[in-house]
């Protein structure tokens, strides 16, 4: 069967339901591929929902803040729930030898405007009993949101879905057509697909998408690992507790790979969030292990114990769940890809979000809407293009 | 890898008829078997079996589940077979890794053939009124009156005459309750006509095409209302009765624990006469995952005889590929285990269960099985 | 035929019926694990162990789905709760 769309979005993630909503809201006619039974199948659907501010840098910061705004009026605009929720975040530290670096990044996130404010690790206990006697030193800061994932990627894709999206499921990109420099049609297990422009926003397979094109997409899988406990009353003052290691872990791939310390090197760093329903979530991990989606019981050790270290509460509480998502980690420079290329014309990458999609996907969706109908973006996105990769293609 | 690993030959999760029986075989021809079981003591279901088995005599017919506990116990004691109790095997990982937990102790054992005999887990049913105390499953009933010989009350409605719903019947009049009426959905009474003239027998009323509209009570079960059902199982307006009573047991049926097998990857379909989804296998009872093996209700819901022979199918062709056991042996062994299977799986429920079975092994061949990966 | 009768089906998240039904027509639901995530049913201490079966059904019943194409939830380590503490310890050779 011949189908027409004025766009078609490859992946039901939450970046690929946000472009096909603020599509749709322009009027566009959209149709999304899914090759699972389902969205939020990927990094979308094996994350904490966790949306920190004070953890970005400049350029994907701006991206982060204009993200945050979209996120205030959301709810309502989609018509669903999503559980946004101002939980601000701390980042704290259980090593004497990283003082220097948390002043730094305080002083650092001061000066990008951040409202953020150390506090010393006495003070920190007093302010909130459940912390580790080990912890030095904490940076709060009160920007910082988190979100129901599926709510989020779901309601989307309900929003999306009333403007008159199509969604395909159980349907695989096979090939795409090209008529000279531009696609024609894409073509699945089960349809053909006649559009003016194909969005890649398969996540951790969007290289596949973009070898079928010719292209080298220098996006990876990079494996994250998180477990769930059972629920107990909520923490009074902080549901988002970071472990500084985390600045290492998910922004700087040299220093994971060179590390000699066991833990590092499966990138275990400590991300836990509290949520409403009084579960906490114990991440992060991450590792590169193909396409390979389970947890080990090594990386689950080495986040456990780290997490008993931080919230020594944690030890006596029940895991009742773990998962592992795969996200894409663009190992070019770790920085998202929101680009049009040369040719072929009409294809635009939105993915290489890493563990940050479900923050970036408003202002990804917008960015990508605005790329496609209109003659510029409301924010730069020229460090995300996709010609930064020269070298490569 | 950090974490220690304890090795051996073949790792039986579920102490039950069917665990026992592999790792009687396993061990019997000089494998390292270690059984793992979640609860204080082996046997599974079988101690809550007071009640005699019926068929021949080669099937155990007239001796009592108990008693088959007993006897497997005995051998599996003395075959030396390491078997770890109040453990659960919380997760299954590559390797043939379980991963394990006993007394607070973490731990990783490591076979090269892994049995998961995780038996069964009862069906809900659900009316207003479901979660109200009181309203509990046949099996968690059996088990207070039998094991913990605690009555969870004094007026019974059964839900369901299935052999099970037939069974705990005469069980909870045999301990002292009164069982008000039992209710089957079907036009038909479910379970072996043995049980239900028994009960009969006794007074108490099946009601067929009759369902439960509603429990009703303040804090705990204290009124049931029950309804006729037309063709279609619908309630019939109109027809409902009341009846005072303070504990339903809920005979829905069983669906195979399959937990471990799916986490394991094996494929998976689905066959409504064996109680649901469940790992396809082969004729040795080996899933599609090379080394990983089900038997007994995780393969399927059908009784204790077959899920013994089951699990000896499994010991038996470990045991041989494991090199325990010459090919000729082990052929003639499971020839005699298919014979006696065959003879169990006839007659009007057993031969549901041999076409059931038959179509495993033909999906087992296709591989049209659907694997769940996480 | 309006059903009145809004019963609970997951018992450890307390979610119900009504809430797994319009969860499945709003989202255009069609697995037993997209119920779960949007609903929570099946997300609590038992993982599903009791309520799958009638997820199952309610979805068979609001979608063009049979119950025997509807795959159970995906199941993930741990299949019993487990403290956190227990996870974090190194292996232990004597279980016995």
């Amino acid at each position: 069967m011949i189908k027409r769309a004025d766009v078609v979005v490859v992946g039901g993630g939450v970046i690929g339901c946000s472009v096909a909503y603020y599509l749709a809201k322009k009027g566009v006619r959209v149709i999304v591929v899914e090759k699972k039974e389902g969205l939020s199948l990927g990094a979308s659907g094996a994350n904490q929902g966790g949306c920190p501010l004070q953890l970005f840098k400049s350029p994907v910061l701006e991206l982060a803040r204009e993200s945050l705004k979209l996120y205030k009026n959301l709810a309502e605009e989609i018509e669903c729930d999503i559980e946004y929720e101002n939980v601000g975040s701390l980042v704290c530290s259980v090593d004497e030898k990283q003082y220097p670096d948390m002043k730094k990044h305080f002083q650092d996130k001061r000066r990008e405007g951040i409202n953020v404010r150390l506090i010393e690790g006495h003070q920190l206990r007093k302010l909130e009993p459940t912390l580790g006697e080990d912890i030095i030193v904490g940076v709060e800061e009160w920007d910082s949101y988190m979100v129901n994932p599926f709510k989020v990627n779901y309601g989307f894709a309900y929003a999306a879905r009333k403007l008159g999206t199509e969604f395909l499921f159980s349907s695989q990109v096979k090939k795409i057509e090209r008529d000279k420099e531009r696609i024609a049609s894409v073509i699945t297990d089960r349809e053909k697909i006649k559009t003016n422009f194909l969005v890649n926003a398969a996540g951790a397979w969007a290289s596949e998408i973009g070898k079928m094109l010719g292209l080298t997409i220098p996006v990876r899988a990079r494996r994250g690992q998180i477990m769930v406990t059972e629920p107990v009353p909520l923490n009074k003052r902080w549901r988002y507790i970071l472990d500084a290691d985390y600045l290492t872990t998910a922004f700087d791939l040299a220093a994971v790979e060179d590390s000699k310390e066991a833990r590092i090197k499966l990138g275990v760093a400590g991300s836990y969030i509290q949520e409403k329903s009084g579960n906490w979530t114990i991440g992060s991990s991450r590792d590169f292990a193909g396409y390979n989606n389970r947890v080990t019981m090594q990386t689950l050790k080495y986040m456990a114990k780290r997490a008993i270290k931080f919230v020594p509460k944690l030890k006596d509480i029940s895991c009742i769940r773990t998962f592992a998502g795969l996200r894409p980690f663009c190992y070019g420079d770790g920085l998202p890809i929101l680009s049009k290329i040369k040719s072929p014309q009409n294809f635009v990458i939105a993915t290489g979000h890493a563990g940050e999609g479900m923050t970036l996907a408003p202002i990804t969706g917008k960015l990508i809407a605005e790329l496609i109908t209109e003659s510029g973006t409301s924010l730069s996105i020229d460090a995300f293009s996709f010609s930064r990769f020269k070298n490569i293609n | 890898m950090g974490l220690e690993l304890k090795k051996c030959d073949v790792i039986v999760v579920g102490s039950g008829p069917a665990g026992l029986s592999c790792s009687i075989e396993a061990a019997g021809c000089g494998a390292d078997v270690i059984s793992i079981d979640e609860n204080g003591r082996p046997g599974g279901q079988l101690f809550k079996q007071i009640h005699k088995f019926f068929g021949a005599s080669q099937h155990r017919a007239g001796v009592r589940g108990f008693d088959i506990g007993l006897q497997l116990l005995e051998q599996v004691n003395k075959l030396g077979v390491n078997t770890l109790l109040n453990t659960v095997a919380y997760g299954i990982f590559g390797q043939k890794t379980v991963g394990i937990i006993k007394n607070e102790k973490i731990g990783m054992i490591q076979g090269k053939k892994i049995l998961l005999a995780t038996g069964a887990i009862e069906n809900p049913v659900v009316f207003s009124g479901w979660t109200l105390p009181g309203v509990m499953g046949a099996g968690a009933a059996q088990t207070m009156i039998n094991i913990h010989r605690v009555l969870p009350g004094k007026r019974f409605i059964i839900l369901g005459s299935g052999n099970v719903g037939l069974i705990i019947s005469y069980q909870l009049l045999q301990a002292g309750a009164s069982v008000i009426a039992v209710l089957e959905a079907a036009p038909r009474i479910g379970g072996y006509q043995v049980h239900s003239s028994k009960i009969r027998r006794v007074g108490v009323p099946i009601f067929t095409s009759s369902s439960i509209k509603e429990v009703k009570g303040d804090k705990e079960v204290e009124e049931v209302v029950i309804v006729r059902l037309d063709d279609s199982w619908r309630p019939i307006k109109g027809t409902e009765k009341s009846l005072t009573a303070d504990c339903v047991c809920i005979a829905g049926g069983l669906h195979p624990s399959i937990e471990l097998a799916q986490m394991a990857g094996c494929d998976l379909r689905f066959f409504s006469e064996l109680g649901g989804h469940l790992p396809i296998h082969n004729e040795n009872m080996e899933t599609t995952v090379d080394g990983i093996y089900v038997a007994g209700d995780t393969a399927g819901i059908e009784e204790a005889s077959t899920a013994m022979e089951e699990g000896r199918l499994a010991g038996i062709d470990m045991a041989q590929k494991l090199g325990y056991l010459s090919q000729d042996k082990a052929l003639r062994k499971k020839e005699g285990i298919r014979e006696s299977l065959l003879a169990l799986r006839s007659g009007p429920f057993g031969c549901l269960s041999h076409a059931a079975k038959s179509n495993i092994l033909q999906a087992m061949k296709t591989k049209r099985g659907s694997k769940i990966l996480f | 035929m309006k059903k009145k009768v809004n019963n609970t089906i997951c018992r450890c998240e307390e979610i119900s019926e009504q809430e797994i039904r319009d969860a499945i027509r709003k989202f255009n639901l069609r697995t037993v694990d997209a119920v779960k995530r949007l609903t929570r049913a099946g997300m609590g201490l038992c993982q599903g162990r009791t309520c799958t079966p009638l997820l199952t059904k309610i979805i068979a019943e609001e979608t063009d789905k049979k119950v025997d194409e509807l795959l159970p939830l995906s199941k993930r380590p741990p299949v019993r709760p487990v403290k956190v503490e227990f996870l974090a310890r190194e292996g232990e050779q004597k279980l016995d």
